[in-house]
């Protein structure tokens, strides 16, 4: 048994410990956002996060989540809302086929919670890691610059 | 025009849109694939002793057994049906399936699959299209099959000389054109092979078992085309074969024509239980790829620069089957006189096999790799004229009016518009100036290159719209939605015409069992066809509507106006919804139907007739940076315009343009597969290098180019931003350092090697 936190909520996956984490999310937790795309943890595509950190969840086994929380894009919208950066994504159309968005979405979660007035060059850095092959950057920088705009006004307001 | 969201964005944005790779169905088996090691070879003997032995696994298929399965044809392909289910008798490219096992779980099939002996007995293969249609290479196949009926491409082919078709144009006088031209140019270009790495790997679930209907679930780009090709593999008619396509993780062509679906079906009856097949990323690579091209071009010019004279030979590497190679090589050869007026015009164009994993359609369709070719020529003519590339291309660029190659007269020509305004955004009439931050070994250069694009002619798209008892529309369209934005662009088109809310008007997936036909989407045509088809259905319903408002109302035609989503007496508020006119007619549902064609086909002796329905148009200037250490290139700043004719969502258009641009960058400076004996030597993504976020250029600008004409028909815009890049981006390297790099892709090493070997002339 791995004993995690999923999305909030504790779980007991009856996996071998070296099951690809990547598996596990989607065969025993159905958590099919969680998807696959090089293998080999070059495209950020089934990122996740674990205590916060984007990882990829093709190159983490089962056995080394133990004890941790792990993220997918399924918890950023809280009962049916989208958050804050989920909603910037949908006012600037920063996807195209949107197989890469969860990817995108929760590296850029992150970045904000590190970092919530990162520059442009800093975006463009730290989402490097993360490929959209419809080339949708543009719009992804203008969603996430967009968030950060969101994000401080909801701070500032009361 | 205001902002239209995805209407699907609230599933991409939580990650629960729905792709084949998440789908599952009752009592389903997974399956994998042997593949074979050589390139070229006779099959001897296919072992699935060991691999059946494995527990969970439920059946395996072999080419021998493909006799013995209750099916029709063992072969598939849409132009030639050249292709096997799996290997057969011969194996002509490393990686082509010789066995399929069906397991309970994935992990399990492919363990067995991993244990199938296979004995295959080596012969010559060949790899360069050059030696393959030469004398004494070895044949790939010892005859053709052709498929019946392909309604835009003439047979011309021999298999003796590994020749899967020619494509010929022929007009004007050749000979007299250059004899006219006071230089000739001829020079000779090549691409690398590319593939087209959607997020979302091919993946298909079949379910074919003996006594049901077949039915599919594939991320296919032309689910008509699937279910004919499954009809004929499978022996059922089309009315049995039911192929269902939810969102595509991205397409760009890799999943226009069958690939694997076959083999999953086959799989299924054999395994007698539905099937899913999944390729990894290694797979997709072996699986299809983009044409390499060699291109000679050679070119007459006058005194006063105007072009006279074009003679274009080009090879296409088609792979080990034909796939779509003949339409491929088609439109490639259209695209050698580029968007100029040439009068005397001679075009060669040739797909070849070779034994490497079959080519198919590829975002662009040749046009980036003929763009390269005579965009880069016309700067060389340029500097050899001394004149400013910007004014030799307005001087000889296509006119509303001007026949083209095949004869055709060429409307809506916006070239110059699109040219005037790349140069002027880029600043090219300037050389690009030094930075302060610049370091000592950097150089700097601009360029720019320009394309016209097809679509598929002649082709035919339908629609039904579904007026429902509150008013709201249900749209049956077969376009597959792969990111694009059609489901989006489509309702909007819909709503619009309507008077309806967006938000009350939802696509249909296609699913050949409800949506009507539709070609495939692929082309840029989808906005353009399938939204035409969409109108005329709108249309359908809205008189069938009216004549119900009519009746109820008891007034005439002209009295009535349409508007929020009903029927009203003009200039007051008597009048009646939609949805209490279906409600009150008792039909149920008002259903309106709606087809778009279009005519034209060149004939096959020289290339004459109609190329396509319309022309799409496109601009591009970039500057790039070069370091003559390093030979490292970084496209600063680029601008691309395209024409719309009208755009329907801006956002949706911007995006296609600017992702279709960064995709040519992929081709212009990184992507390339690398071969040692057919075996791809980078087939991940770790070797293989796509564009990312450090590849967009810090300065990136789009136009929309409207018609001032308010009916104009949509232009498609999906690929047209591919086509001009890699030729700007060759073209502003040689602004910068003075080298013409003559193939792509323009990697760091082959700049430093041009650079080397100028120093040493």
């Amino acid at each position: 048994m791995i004993n995690v936190t999923v999305n909030g909520i504790a779980q007991a996956l009856d996996v071998p410990p070296d099951r690809m984490l990547l598996r596990a999310l989607r065969e025993e937790l159905g958590l099919v956002s969680v998807r696959e795309a090089c293998g080999v943890g070059m495209c950020g595509s089934c990122t996740v996060l674990i205590d916060g950190e984007p990882m990829s969840a093709c190159l983490l086994l089962a056995g080394q989540v133990e004890g941790r929380e792990v993220t997918t894009v399924d918890a950023l919208a809280a009962n049916g809302r989208l958050s804050t950066l989920q909603q910037a994504f949908v006012e600037k159309t920063g996807f195209q086929c949107s197989f890469c968005t969860p990817g995108f979405l929760l590296t850029t979660t992150a970045l904000l919670a590190e970092s919530p007035a990162a520059s442009e060059d800093e975006i463009r850095e730290f989402l490097e890691g993360q490929v959209c092959r419809c080339g949708s950057y543009v719009k992804i920088l203008a969603a996430v610059q967009h968030a950060q705009q969101l994000l401080r006004s909801e701070t500032q307001s009361p | 025009m205001s902002f239209v969201p995805y209407v699907d964005a609230h599933a991409r944005v939580t990650g629960q849109i729905e792709y084949v790779l998440d789908m599952t169905v009752p009592h389903m088996l997974h399956a994998a694939v042997t593949r074979c090691d050589v390139p070229h070879g006779h099959l001897r003997r296919v072992d699935t002793s060991a691999a059946l032995a494995v527990p969970g696994v439920v059946a395996a298929l072999t080419g021998a057994d493909l006799e013995h399965v209750g099916i029709a044809n063992p072969y598939f392909g849409s132009i030639f049906k050249d292709q096997p289910v799996l290997a057969i008798d011969r194996v002509r490219f490393v990686g082509e399936p010789v066995a399929a096992i069906a397991a309970v779980d994935a992990e399990t099939a492919r363990h067995a699959a991993s244990l199938v002996e296979v004995e295959i007995e080596e012969i010559d293969a060949v790899f360069d299209v050059a030696k393959a249609i030469g004398e004494g290479a070895p044949p790939l196949h010892d005859e053709m099959r052709p498929a019946p009926g392909f309604a835009d491409v003439s047979l011309q082919s021999d298999p003796g000389r590994n020749l899967v078709n020619r494509f010929v144009i022929e007009c004007g006088d050749l000979d007299a054109g250059f004899a006219k031209a006071e230089f000739v140019f001829e020079d000779t270009f090549r691409t690398g092979g590319t593939q087209h790495v959607p997020m979302e790997t091919h993946v298909t679930i079949a379910d074919a078992r003996r006594g049901h209907d077949a039915q599919i679930w594939a991320a296919t780009q032309g689910p008509y085309i699937l279910r004919a090709e499954l009809a004929s593999v499978l022996g059922l008619p089309e009315s049995r074969v039911r192929v269902m396509v939810p969102t595509l993780g991205g397409g760009y062509g890799a999943k226009t024509y069958p690939k694997l679906e076959p083999l999953v079906a086959v799989l299924s009856r054999h395994a007698d239980a539905p099937v899913k097949l999944v390729l990894d990323r290694y797979e997709e690579f072996l699986t299809t790829k983009n044409h390499e091209s060699l291109i000679t071009i050679r070119t007459g010019v006058a005194a006063d620069g105007s072009l006279v004279a074009r003679e274009v030979n080009s090879y296409w590497d088609a792979g080990a089957y034909a796939d779509i190679s003949p339409r491929f090589i088609r439109m490639g050869g259209c695209y050698g006189p580029g968007p100029y007026r040439i009068p005397n015009v001679r075009i060669r164009s040739h797909a070849v096999y070779t034994n490497k994993p079959p080519s198919t359609a590829f975002r662009g369709f040749s046009n980036p790799q003929a763009a390269h070719a005579y965009e880069c020529q016309l700067d060389m003519i340029a500097d050899r004229l001394g004149r400013d590339p910007v004014d030799l291309r307005l001087a000889n660029l296509l006119r509303s009016g001007d026949r083209f190659a095949t004869g055709e007269v060429m409307e809506e020509m916006n070239l110059r518009e699109l040219v005037s305004d790349a140069a002027q955004q880029i600043d090219l009439s300037m050389p690009a100036p030094t930075r302060p931050e610049d370091p000592p070994q950097l150089r700097r250069g601009r360029g720019l290159g320009v394309v016209i694009m097809m679509t598929i002619t002649p082709s035919s798209s339908s629609a039904t719209v579904k007026v429902n008892g509150d008013g709201s529309v249900n749209v049956l369209s077969s376009t597959v939605e792969m990111g694009q934005g059609s489901r989006t662009a489509l309702a909007q088109m819909v709503a619009e015409r309507m008077r309806v809310p967006l938000e009350r008007v939802r696509l249909v997936d296609p699913d050949t069992d409800v949506t009507p036909y539709d070609l495939i989407t692929a082309a840029s045509r989808s906005t353009f066809m399938m939204g035409g088809a969409l109108l005329s259905a709108s249309d359908d319903a809205i008189a069938q509507l009216r004549q119900l408002a009519q009746d109820e109302l008891e007034v005439s035609a002209e009295d009535l106006e349409l508007r929020d989503g009903g029927f009203y007496v003009v200039g007051t508020d008597r009048g009646s919804s939609f949805g209490k006119l279906v409600t009150g007619s008792l039909v149920g549902t008002v259903v309106g139907r709606g087809t778009h064609t279009t005519e034209g086909g060149l004939e096959p002796t020289k290339g004459q007739g109609i190329a396509s329905a319309q022309w799409h148009q496109c601009a591009a200037a970039a500057e790039v940076a070069v370091d003559v250490e390093t030979g490292h290139v970084t496209v600063e700043r680029l601008h691309l315009g395209t024409f719309t004719g009208k755009t329907i969502n801006k956002t949706n258009a911007e995006l296609q343009l600017e992702g279709a641009a960064i995709f040519g960058l992929g081709e212009a400076l990184y992507e390339e597969l690398e071969y040692d004996g057919g075996h791809i030597m980078n087939a991940n993504l770790a070797s293989y290098l796509v564009p990312t976020f450090k590849d967009v250029p810090a300065e990136f600008t789009t136009t929309l180019l409207e018609s001032s004409d308010p009916d104009a028909e949509v232009h498609g815009i999906g690929e047209n931003g591919m086509g001009p890049i890699p030729a700007a981006v060759t073209n502003a390297i040689h602004r910068a350092v003075g080298v013409w790099m003559r193939e792509l892709p323009i990697t760091s090493e082959k700049v430093l090697r041009a650079l080397h070997e100028r120093e040493v002339e």
